[in-house]
Order: structure tokens, then C-alpha cells, then sequence
């Protein structure tokens, strides 16, 4: 036998051999395109998930700076100055935000009766307002300066190392020259916030900041 | 339309079976006198024979499954038209699955055996049982329907070099299988 007759001898193979090659192609193809559909979707859903959780997961850095002293404000008012009062539901309805926590990292919010809007004839010239919360024992307290004004001079410099948390960034310092002094400012929403912690640790303190970025939508 | 209600027409001796062949196997048709021929005009030419054929052989024949039936015709028919052409016009590829399968041919027989028509093929179709689907799949896809090496990288998503080393291995465990069956081929 020769190549030739062995070929037309192949010619003579069984009809459910022949049947079987004739058809596997498309069982083939479409399990290597499921195949590799479903490896790209998976890599994606792992790229995707991995880029969230870089994004979402925390990076807490504390600059080390003098905390702001809390000092009396000139407010330039004149003749023409009026001065509203607001509730704190008014006063969050003023900054657009969502009522924060009355317990922040074991701190209860202090009542406040009042606050404050110094408006002349045409716009708002000073909202800064402040939400105190302390501990039972009085030892810890944190405060938060909230205001649509751009900070003060005494905030921390652009160029002072940012932290993330929940997203959100934030910029942390701590003052050991005296007393433990942890303080942070964030933007939320166009709303300048300063937080400044007496007698907390570092842990409370983010805690504390973290449980006022979830507090709002 | 199934493989029976073609075949029931060809004994009905009605022209829509050859309509009806064509829409379904045309297509497998010209490739297997393509691959064997490489001239489309050829090929083409061989497809329409083999619907003669068919025509001519059904009645009295009455195949279960039309595809391999209508292929042996093409290939026939391919194989046959292929000795007229001259040397020069000879496909290389074909001619390399034919200088392939020499592997298969026993090493020491120099005279030629005669068989029982179709008992080699028997023989090779038992053989290809044994093996995995792939391998036989690749292997009847080389040598029965003629397919070039990288066509049926294509077709199931393999390497060029690992469907060659499929051959390779699917060749020499044939060539063992038949000395083992005491065939000398």
C-alpha cells in the first residue's frame, strides 16, 4: 500500500468519525470564546475590584502642626449688619448638609440654642458656626468650625501631606508641643470643616472624622 | 430539511434534493475538493459531479448520513481530477499530507498487501476510537477532509506547533496499531 492508496483508504473512515470532526468546530470555538469571555470579565471584575478597594481603603497621615488657636473673630460688621438666628436644623439646611451624628466616637453633641448668620444688604459676610461634642467625663472633646468662607490663615498649607479616608480627602495634623492635640480639615460639599480633639487618641479621632463622612449622602 | 427527507427526495427522484444538498453541504463539499485541488474552478466543477454522482447512486443507495457519503464522492472524484493534473500544478500542501501519512506505512513490507476493501479503514477507525476526541477529531479533520495545518489551529483554537505534534503522535501510534493488528500496509 502506498500513500496514495492509505489516503483513500482514510477516505473510508466511519461515518460517525467523519460526523464527529464535521461538527466539533462549533462546540469547540464557542467554549474557547466563553472560555475567554468569561477569564476577560473575570480579570476586569478583579482589576475593578482591586482599583475600589485602593481608592476606598484609608491612608492616615497626621502633619505636624501648631493646632489653631481659638480666638475671637472680627466680624466686619456695620450699621448695615443684621444677624440671624437659626436652629441647627436651619443652620444644616444653610450649609447643605445632612444632620451630623449626635454621638461621634463616644462624644455626645452639646445643645446649642442658637447660631449665628452676619448678613448686610446684599449676601451672607460671616457664617462661621461651631458644633462641640464631649465625652462623659468631660476629658475629651472635639469640636467642629463649620464655614463657607474660605479657612482662616492659621489652616494647614496646601503642600502638607493629604490623607484619604472613606474616600474623601483630608488633611491631619497633630500638636505635641502641650497637650495631645489631634485637628483635621476637609471640604464636604463646599462646606469648609475643621475638627480639632482634645484628650482623644488618634484611632477616636479618625473614627470620629469617618463617622461625619458617612453621615452624609 | 434532515438527511432522510434529502435522501427521500433523491428517490423521489426529485430535483429539490440537489437544491436542498447544496444549501446544506455545499459549502463542507467545496472545501474538502478545495483543500485537495487548491483551484476554486476545480473544486467548484467536483462539487457539481459529486451532486451528479449522488443523483446517479441514490437510488439504489440509501445513506444514514449524507455528509460522509456525499464527502467520499468529493474526495473521490477530487483525488481523481487532481491525477490529471500535471506535477507542476500539484498542490504542496496536499502533497505534504501525503508524504505525512508514508508514516503510517509499515517499515519493512516492500511488497504490497492486498486487503479486503475497507478493512484498513475498519482497522484505522477502531484505532481512532481509542484516542481522545481531540486527537481524533484533528487527525480526521487532516486526512479525511483534507484540512490544511493551519485551519484546524483555527477551527479549535490550538497552536500550529501543538496540532502538528498531535499528528506527529496520532501517525506513529497508527502505524504501531496496524503492525499490532497484523496489518502490513
Amino acid at each position: 500500500m502506498n500513500r496514495e492508496s492509505l489516503y483513500l483508504e482514510l477516505g473510508k473512515l466511519d461515518d460517525d468519525l467523519i460526523q464527529e470532526a464535521a461538527e466539533a468546530r462549533g462546540q469547540n470555538r464557542h467554549r474557547i470564546a466563553l472560555v475567554r469571555v468569561l477569564s476577560a470579565a473575570a480579570c476586569l471584575c478583579l482589576i475593578c475590584t482591586a482599583a475600589i478597594f485602593a481608592l476606598r481603603r484609608d491612608i492616615v497621615y497626621f502633619n505636624t502642626a501648631g493646632a489653631p488657636i481659638a480666638s475671637k473673630l472680627l466680624v466686619p460688621i456695620d450699621e448695615h449688619t443684621t444677624v440671624l438666628t437659626m436652629t441647627e436644623e436651619e443652620l444644616f439646611a444653610y450649609y447643605g448638609l445632612a444632620q451630623f451624628p449626635d454621638t461621634l466616637a463616644g462624644l455626645h453633641r452639646m445643645g446649642q440654642a442658637q447660631y449665628y448668620l452676619y448678613r448686610d444688604a446684599e449676601s451672607v459676610i460671616y457664617d462661621t458656626n461651631i458644633l462641640r461634642y464631649h465625652a462623659d467625663d468631660g476629658e475629651q472633646t472635639l469640636t467642629i468650625t463649620l464655614t463657607k468662607d474660605e479657612p482662616g490663615e492659621d489652616s494647614l498649607p496646601k503642600t502638607e501631606k493629604r490623607s484619604r479616608i472613606d474616600g474623601v480627602s483630608v488633611m491631619l495634623a497633630v500638636d505635641d508641643r502641650a497637650a495631645l492635640v489631634y485637628w483635621a480639615e476637609l471640604w464636604e460639599k463646599d462646606v469648609y470643616l475643621r475638627i480639632v480633639a482634645h484628650g482623644m487618641d488618634e484611632t477616636k479621632f479618625v473614627d470620629a472624622i469617618r463617622a461625619i463622612i458617612r453621615s452624609q449622602p | 430539511m434532515t438527511d432522510e427527507q434529502i435522501v427521500a427526495q433523491f428517490w423521489a427522484r426529485s430535483e429539490c434534493a440537489i437544491q436542498h444538498t447544496a444549501e446544506r453541504y455545499g459549502r463542507y463539499l467545496l472545501k474538502i475538493a478545495a483543500n485537495i485541488l487548491h483551484i476554486h474552478e476545480d473544486a467548484e466543477e467536483c462539487v457539481n459531479d459529486t451532486y451528479y454522482t449522488a443523483w446517479n447512486q441514490i437510488p439504489p443507495d440509501r445513506p444514514q448520513r449524507l455528509l460522509p457519503y456525499l464527502g467520499r464522492i468529493t474526495r473521490c472524484l477530487a483525488l481523481n481530477r487532481r491525477d490529471y493534473l500535471t506535477a507542476q500544478k500539484r498542490s504542496a500542501d496536499f502533497s505534504l499530507q501525503l508524504s505525512e501519512l508514508e508514516e503510517c506505512l509499515s517499515l519493512t513490507e516492500t511488497i504490497e498487501s492486498q486487503y479486503e476493501d475497507g478493512e484498513v479503514a475498519a482497522a484505522i477507525s477502531a484505532f481512532l476510537r481509542t484516542l481522545d476526541k481531540e486527537k481524533r477529531v484533528v487527525f480526521v479533520r487532516r486526512y479525511w477532509f483534507s484540512d490544511s495545518i493551519a485551519d484546524i489551529a483555527g477551527r479549535f483554537g490550538l497552536s500550529e506547533s501543538k496540532v502538528k505534534s498531535i499528528l506527529f503522535r496520532v501517525r506513529k501510534q497508527l502505524r504501531l496499531y496496524l503492525e499490532m493488528e497484523g496489518y502490513r500496509i
